[in-house]
């Protein structure tokens, strides 16, 4: 893709719809179908952050692969600046979106060293000598905080904050115009993880990326991201600004995750910590996920919700406007 | 009486590599039905700590200590067979990951009660028929649905929360004096890590336990333990009543952590970069002198690499350094 940095605010990528079923075979050889994406909808802008959060389960990774295209999409499909993905080359395809893993230790070939795990992915054009190849490897290294000492070492040799900053090299090399990343700092201590994620905040500002970044830490998030998309079993729960999601959830779901994310109380989260997040009742919340192979009818989240009303059980929530943001909830 | 008494604890490995030590002179003191959470990043000492008060280390282990006292009575002094007599029936310990804590090939029912038959606590747990009506109670109060029917699950028919609520059921089992908690939630999703912070919260009240509660996350802490201990590298750097050292931290490690969180309603701009501890944590096998915290700590002046600080206790509060932040510098953003 030739163009220049796209418009701060325009659409970089979109999805409408999508959804992603897998097809499970029975010891009987009756079929079951998990819908791990259930109609999932929604748009990331170029320079800015959308965070994908929800528990295991709700689909977060199978997004990932979608969104990356390693997988088809069941239904519906991925749009980048404008066109259908189908309608990619090969070269455009890798151009737009790339990833960074949660685990820096199993995404990094051991047998390789940093330069060459860098510059792999140009590496397999063929179109680059080895000594460009190094030089370019070098300069990212740079761009993210490594010594260029440390060309030559192997994965094992870097600690795994700096293993993270190898795998965003890495995702770096094409220059992609999207990234995502999926749970970069959750395998980190935290006083890692603030430099990992300032490493991040500082390449968005610099090169324009923008971020499909996908969370359980909702602090993180919070942090982070511009927009927010919360997920519960294949669909989207609330979606929409970050600081609206936070300061006013509207889906019960939503408000569940904000008031059981443990608080450092006393001195970071006083204040408006209060009201919305710590309402008793979605407190310590009953019950856990429910099998994808059999959904409850209704709202997927009603036999947890502590404020579902005889609706919830029968009909299925459809997305609508509240409040700013995107709320699938009969109650909200 | 102290239920739990440390004094100088030190654990070394003899390595390969030379002498390691896993933990330099750790003090503590733990009363009935108190909870202590230990906090700290990984190599820190923390599990390690665990492990040592279990007796369940690697026999390469090398522990020595002033006093290791559990209801007075010594716990380096004993033998095997004593120690073992304590160990699940006076202190028992749940660990992080709940799905690797059980064994795969029997039933739940099968693995909760053989704990009933090795530390029977009543009369009821010495005969088959009521240790069956045991078994059902017990996964009770822990929250398990249907239990007379979950006893009879495998392992892997449950979800991550429901075993690590039958590793608690197992550890509460023979009711003991402390129970240890190694990063318990780590595992789980956040709505699971509530209910299962709750229960231990819940059980503790129940039973009038101890407990420590070892964890990376100080959220957890914040909600869960009246006291704190925040470990680096291997040694104690501070300790007091948690909402103490999180509103008014003393050692500049306790601070930068505080500050590296991002917060969840945070009054600052997000998007901003955070406050972060450059470097990282030492190699325990090359150990920098003094302060293990200096080369990292914006503080650092001669005495911080001439000499380790020594233990400093002051009313509720102690902490390892030579120049604490006071009052009005600490814990501010």
């Amino acid at each position: 893709m030739s163009a220049g940095q796209p418009a701060a605010g325009s659409t970089i990528l979109e999805i409408r719809g999508l959804k992603k079923h897998y097809p499970v075979r029975g010891w009987l050889g009756q079929k079951g179908l998990v819908k791990a994406l259930d109609g999932v909808t929604f748009a990331v802008q170029a320079g800015r952050t959308l965070a994908v959060v929800g528990e295991s389960g709700c689909g977060k990774s199978t997004l990932a692969r979608v969104l990356l295209g390693v997988e088809p999409a069941t239904e519906g499909d991925v749009r980048v600046d404008g066109r259908a993905r189908s309608e990619l080359t090969r070269e455009e395809r890798l151009r737009s979106v790339q990833m960074i893993f949660q685990d820096p230790y199993g995404s990094l070939n051991p047998r390789k060293r940093a330069w060459q795990l860098i510059a792999e992915p140009l590496a397999v054009s063929g179109k680059f000598s080895r000594a460009e190849l190094r030089s370019r490897a070098v300069a990212l290294m740079d761009k993210v905080g490594l010594r260029a000492e440390y060309a030559d070492r192997y994965p094992h040799m870097f600690s795994g904050g700096q293993r993270q900053r190898l795998g965003i090299a890495r995702a770096l090399m094409l220059h992609p115009r999207v990234l995502i990343c999926d749970e970069p700092v959750s395998a980190l201590d935290v006083s890692i993880q603030a430099q990992v994620l300032n490493l991040l905040l500082d390449l968005q500002q610099e090169l324009g990326l923008s971020y499909v970044f996908i969370s359980h830490d909702l602090s993180v998030v919070r942090h982070l991201a511009d927009e927010v998309a919360v997920l519960y079993l294949g669909r989207v729960a609330e979606r929409g600004p970050c600081d609206r999601i936070f300061n006013d959830p509207r889906h019960p779901y939503t408000r569940v995750l904000l008031a059981s994310t443990p608080k450092v109380a006393g001195a970071l989260d006083s204040g408006q910590a209060g009201a919305a997040a710590n309402d008793a009742r979605f407190r310590a919340v009953k019950g856990e996920l429910p099998s994808p192979l059999n959904p409850p009818p209704g709202c997927v989240f009603h036999r947890r919700c502590p404020i579902a009303g005889e609706r919830c059980s029968r009909e299925v929530p459809a997305e609508r406007q509240v409040a700013g943001r995107v709320v699938a909830c009969h109650e909200a | 009486m102290a239920l739990l008494e440390v004094r100088d604890l030190s654990i070394e490995f003899e390595t390969r590599k030379g002498n390691l030590k896993a933990l330099e002179r750790l003090s503590f003191t733990l009363n009935e039905g108190e909870t202590l959470g230990i906090v700290g990043e990984s190599g820190c000492g923390k599990s390690i700590t665990s492990l040592a008060l279990m007796g369940l280390l690697a026999p390469n282990a090398r522990v020595s200590a002033g006093a290791l006292r559990f209801e007075g009575k010594d716990l380096l002094a004993m033998n095997e067979e004593a120690r073992s007599e304590i160990r699940g029936a006076e202190m028992s310990m749940i660990f992080q990951d709940p799905m690797t804590s059980l064994n795969p090939s029997f039933t739940v029912g099968f693995q909760l009660e053989e704990m009933l038959k090795a530390h029977p606590r009543e009369e009821a747990d010495r005969s088959p028929a009521g240790r069956r009506k045991r078994l059902v109670e017990l996964m009770e109060q822990v929250g398990i649905p249907d239990p007379a029917q979950r006893l009879t699950c495998y392992p892997h028919e449950l979800s991550g929360g429901m075993s690590q609520r039958v590793m608690i059921a197992m550890a509460v089992a023979s009711r003991p004096k402390l129970l240890i908690a190694d990063e318990p939630t780590t595992a789980l999703d956040v709505t699971i890590q509530a209910q299962i912070l709750e229960l231990l919260r819940d059980l503790q009240r129940r039973y009038k336990m101890a407990l420590i509660l070892i964890t990376h996350d100080l959220g957890v802490v914040s909600e869960t333990a009246a006291r704190t201990m925040v470990m680096y590298a291997g040694q104690a750097v501070e300790e007091g009543p948690t909402r103490e050292v999180i509103a008014s931290p003393r050692h500049p490690y306790t601070a930068g952590l505080l500050q590296c969180l991002p917060a969840l309603h945070a009054k600052e701009a997000p998007k901003t970069r955070l406050p972060s501890i450059a470097g990282m944590v030492p190699d325990l096998l090359a150990r920098p002198s003094g302060c293990q915290f200096h080369p990292r700590c914006s503080r650092a002046q001669e005495p911080c690499w001439q000499a380790l600080p020594d233990w400093r206790v002051e009313g509720s509060r102690g902490e390892r350094c030579h120049f604490p932040l006071t009052q009005a510098g600490g814990g501010q953003r």
